[in-house]
């Protein structure tokens, strides 16, 4: 590999000490017919979700959004002229970029983007392009940055509100609010808004020779049109648990969308209440 | 009310003679008087018959008499209109048609009074309804006509494809000797790619060490289309190359253990190559079958040894090219692509069709029947019972490709070695 | 009003500022913005900090791998400082490799690091020639408003402050590695290097801790970086004016009072974490 000039670089090669621990710790994870999840949720429970927005004075909008350990800062600029562009184009873009912190994993991650960094973003721009008024800045594109500052599962999912908040705190024309959640599937058990731990178990863990379903569902949607804007399956799974888990998903946008909601109104009122009182004392 | 009060006229009108001719001899004090039309308004039974004795078959025999015959002429020379007649009762029109009808019906009767001085009454009568039967008749087969021809129904592509139709595939394996695999395919003669399986030893990563490396490469040359040119093509081949990561990154599909040789010391590398020749819409199908064709004839070299020589791997390779381990593709999924234009849903698009779909779904099916991985691409979005019925239609595509797919190989298999390479330019 | 006449004549805007004796943020010449720092909130980070100066924050978070050491040095570990100034936290900064000014700042740090001796990278060796910790300390701006230096040396200083690392055990002959994940220990920081940043305007006007665009339109800035017995462990100065004595003087003082109160805003972010640990352990 070719080394990075312009970063400081540390040895050649270096390993995480999580893999030398014991494994009999290491294996002491999930049950998935326990009756609760390893952290007191029930299956259909989602974590508790905090939402703040304008949180990055530099950027038009911004937002940032905390489910659990799941700790995501989003911003979005003004639009800019899309470079590198011959010709008129009716319809603006979204260029949308996630990027995992190097700290936020519990494997290290580089600092250029990775293959799955790559995916996230281009999930994350197809997530949000339904519900912005593209025809309202043709030729222009909206730059939207999404950093994961901890991982703690349900990244993509987490991203894609943060980023529709901070769009919406930017003022962007768009259609709706996006909200967005996910599912985990083992076998016949369905883990809504699934922590990391939750995430490697469902993606790898299966019993060979055996035709369980395992798997992970991530849909973002427009809860206030009953559109969906995105739909990501990886895993193995048959289409009537896929018809199941959307059901479910639907059922926790229905939670979700109020709160996001609620979260701009706030804004809202945040950003009337000083010009109130200026007027005041004036 | 005007119409019965007509009938009891015509009920009045020569009662005490004409109704009871002679035959019936009857007393003139018994003759009934004008029939109740109280019960005759609310719906009731004539109280005679006009047709009378001549009803029955056997007073018909006897014949009419004279007084009978002088009767009947009466009654025939009363038929005869009146210059002055029909007379149409003011309010009779408005009475006999709602004001719908009316409506509809008033440019036709302005038309019809307007023909009347040429055609008289009959003839313009005749003429209206002929004319306006006609033109909604032609109407009728217009709207027919054009529905069948512009709407979708029809199930008839551009290109003469139904919605659920492939173009033809062709496929040919093992035409690279240097690569482990290498598969070659064609959708409809424009959509072309190459799949080429490379195998590398390498150390596996310290996390899995018991696990191979699969790496997919996707390579977007600038001779398939003009738009590949410089960085043009990488946001498409990280697209497919994620894709493809995804249909096989469970287990399920592709167990890496295969590929190690020394756990925690050595394994099999392997990488698919996908080189893309020529973009004629439904890369993803192409690429995917490819792909799988490519793993179908990839042979694995036996290691015949494998020792660990003071804590470093000794590993000696057979050296007979024939001595190989194939790899099981019956788990392997084949990617299907559900377009969805207008309300439709086709499969297999060309690249006309994927530029007027707003919302494509890209799935991988194993052939069991499993979902391995699903995308939504383009700007749109999906209500969610049209993704559901897209997700049912792709599983089913993605069953018979499997199937086809399968039983080509074999084919091509069983042709075995000496089989011609057709190459690229025929 | 104000804004529409911020972005016409931006300098024009300061200068009026100026000239009354305040700045645009309604703050005096020489006073700083107010710090908060926050730490050991990400969990997946062996160690993280979150150092917020008024507007401006970085976070920084701390992995801890292992590694192999070096020929010439044999008990050394690895220091990794990388800042990263994302495109999320300003509309200067691109997407792409890191542009001049981050690299600039990684440097920075790292010499800061070295100069201050504030760590002894024979504290990270496990056994010599065989295994040491390469701690990879990566800083992301969150937000760019100016003394971007004085965030990251902070958010780097508070994390590395809170850092303990598991125990391991390494068999040298076998070459077995084994974690112990609970018995983890803290790793000691000798010193607290703290920074302050400046910027000089025409006529030798000195501001402390100044924003972004006042740093933009600044003549000259400077950074000063101290430790615990106030000795220089660094000076900043990118270009511009030349600056008087005095001033670099004054600057000198200013950033002895200001590195206290900075050192007694880390000291005291880590002691609540402290106190919190020992409630959260205490019914176990």
């Amino acid at each position: 590999m070719p080394v990075d000039q312009k970063r400081i670089n540390g040895p050649e090669s270096s390993v995480p000490y999580n893999i030398y621990i014991h494994s009999e710790i290491k294996n002491k994870g999930i049950q998935p017919d326990a009756p609760k999840r390893h952290d007191g949720r029930s299956n259909n429970e989602l974590r508790n979700i905090f939402l703040k927005t304008g949180i990055i004075s530099q950027a038009k909008g911004s937002a940032y959004i905390e489910m659990g350990n799941t700790k995501i800062i989003c911003s979005v600029f003004d639009p800019r002229e899309v470079p590198n562009k011959t010709g008129y184009c009716v319809q603006g873009e979204l260029f949308c970029e996630f990027k995992f912190a190097p700290f936020s994993h519990h494997k290290r991650k580089m600092h250029q983007q990775d293959a799955e960094e790559k995916e996230y973003s281009l999930i994350l721009q197809r997530a949000l392009e339904p519900a912005v008024c593209l025809q309202e800045f043709p030729n222009f594109q909206v730059d939207v940055y999404a950093t994961v500052l901890d991982n703690g599962g349900s990244a993509l999912a987490a991203a894609i509100m943060a980023a529709s908040l901070a769009l919406a705190n930017a003022g962007v024309p768009m259609f709706g609010l996006v909200t967005a959640s996910t599912v985990g599937i083992y076998d016949h058990t369905y883990l809504v808004d699934p922590t990391d731990t939750e995430e490697t178990f469902c993606c790898t863990k299966s019993v060979p020779g055996t035709v369980h379903n395992h798997g992970i569902i991530i849909q973002a949607a427009l809860p206030q049109h009953g559109q969906i804007s995105e739909m990501f399956v990886v895993g193995s799974v048959d289409t009537d648990t896929i018809v199941h888990s959307m059901d479910l998903i639907s059922e926790a946008h229905k939670d979700i969308c109020p709160l996001l909601e609620q979260c701009l109104v706030k804004t809202v009122f945040k950003t009337f209440r000083p010009n109130i009182k200026k007027t005041d004392t004036k | 009310m005007e119409f019965t009060n007509q009938n009891k006229e015509i009920f009045a009108f020569d009662w005490s003679k004409a109704r009871f001719p002679n035959v019936f001899k009857m007393a003139p004090h018994i003759v009934p008087g004008p029939p109740n039309t109280t019960a005759l308004e609310g719906g009731g039974e004539r109280p005679m018959n006009i047709v009378r004795r001549v009803g029955r078959e056997r007073e018909r025999m006897l014949g009419m008499t004279d007084e009978e015959r002088a009767w009947r002429k009466k009654w025939l020379d009363a038929q005869k209109l009146a210059p002055e007649e029909p007379v149409t009762p003011p309010g009779y029109y408005k009475e006999m048609f709602n004001p719908i009808r009316r409506f509809y019906k008033a440019p036709m009767n302005k038309v019809q009074n307007m023909m009347e001085p040429f055609l008289g009454y009959t003839g313009a009568y005749v003429a209206r309804h002929v004319i306006s039967k006609t033109a909604i008749g032609i109407f009728t087969v217009y709207c027919i006509f054009y529905h069948l021809k512009y709407n979708k129904m029809l199930d008839l592509r551009n290109d003469g494809r139904s919605r659920c139709q492939y173009r033809s595939i062709e496929i040919e394996t093992r035409l690279m000797p240097h690569a482990h695999g290498s598969a070659r395919l064609r959708i409809g003669n424009i959509t072309d790619v190459l799949v080429g399986v490379k195998l590398e030893i390498d150390t596996p990563y310290a996390e899995k060490p018991d696990e191979g490396k699969l790496d997919f490469f996707v390579d977007c040359s600038a001779n398939a289309t003009p738009a590949f040119e410089g960085k043009g093509g990488d946001d498409l081949a990280t697209e497919i190359s994620n894709v493809l990561s995804m249909a096989y990154q469970t287990p399920d599909v592709f167990d890496l253990r295969q590929l190690c040789i020394i756990p925690h010391k050595k394994c099999w590398k392997m990488y698919v190559d996908i080189l893309i020749l020529q973009c004629g819409g439904n890369l993803f199908d192409a690429v995917g079958a490819a792909v799988k064709a490519a793993l179908y004839n990839t042979e694995i070299p036996k290691v015949i040894a494998a020792t660990l020589d003071g804590g470093e791997p000794d590993i000696q390779v057979s050296d007979d090219p024939y001595d190989c381990i194939k790899l099981d593709i019956t788990t392997y999924p084949s990617i299907v692509t559900v377009c969805k234009i207008g309300d439709n849903f086709v499969i297999d698009p060309t690249l006309e069709e994927e530029s007027c779909s707003a919302v494509n779904i890209i799935m991988s099916v194993m052939p069991n029947g499993k979902v391995t991985s699903m995308v939504k691409q383009g700007y749109g979005s999906l209500l969610p019972t049209t993704l559901i019925k897209m997700l049912e239609v792709g599983k089913d595509i993605g069953l018979k490709l499997n199937e086809a797919l399968k039983k080509t190989l074999e084919e091509e298999d069983k042709l075995g070695r000496t089989k011609p390479l057709c190459g690229f330019l025929r | 009003m104000d804004l529409q006449y911020k972005t016409i004549h931006p300098v024009k805007y300061l200068q009026d500022h100026l000239e009354q004796g305040i700045r645009p943020d309604g703050r005096k010449f020489l006073s700083f913005r107010p710090v908060s720092v926050n730490v050991s909130s990400i969990v997946q980070a062996d160690s993280s900090a979150i150092f917020k100066l008024g507007d401006t924050s970085a976070v920084c978070g701390i992995k801890a791998e292992l590694a192999t050491p070096k020929a010439d040095i044999p008990d050394h570990g690895y220091i990794v400082p990388n800042v990263e100034l994302s495109p999320l936290c300003s509309p200067k900064f691109r997407p792409g490799p890191p542009s001049e000014q981050a690299q600039v700042l990684s440097k920075l740090i790292d010499i800061v690091l070295s100069n201050s001796r504030a760590l002894d990278l024979k504290d990270l060796c496990i056994c010599k020639n065989k295994l040491v910790w390469v701690l990879y300390c990566d800083i992301l701006c969150l937000n760019y408003n100016g003394s971007v230096i004085d965030a990251c040396i902070g958010a780097m200083i508070a994390a590395l402050k809170t850092l303990t690392l598991p125990e391991i055990n390494y068999n040298s002959e076998t070459g077995v590695i084994v974690t112990h994940p609970e018995n983890r220990k803290a790793f000691t920081v000798r010193t607290l290097p703290v920074s302050a940043s400046f910027a000089i305007f025409e006529k030798q006007l000195l501001l402390v801790d100044p924003s972004d665009d006042e740093e933009d339109m600044s003549s000259t800035r400077f950074s000063i970086v101290m430790d615990d017995e106030e000795e220089i462990c660094y000076i900043h100065k990118p270009g511009g004016i030349p600056i008087s004595q005095n001033l670099l003087c004054k600057g000198l003082e200013m950033t002895k009072v200001r590195a206290k109160s900075i050192r007694s805003v880390i000291n005291a972010a880590i002691s609540t974490l402290n106190v919190n640990n020992i409630e959260t352990n205490s019914p176990k």
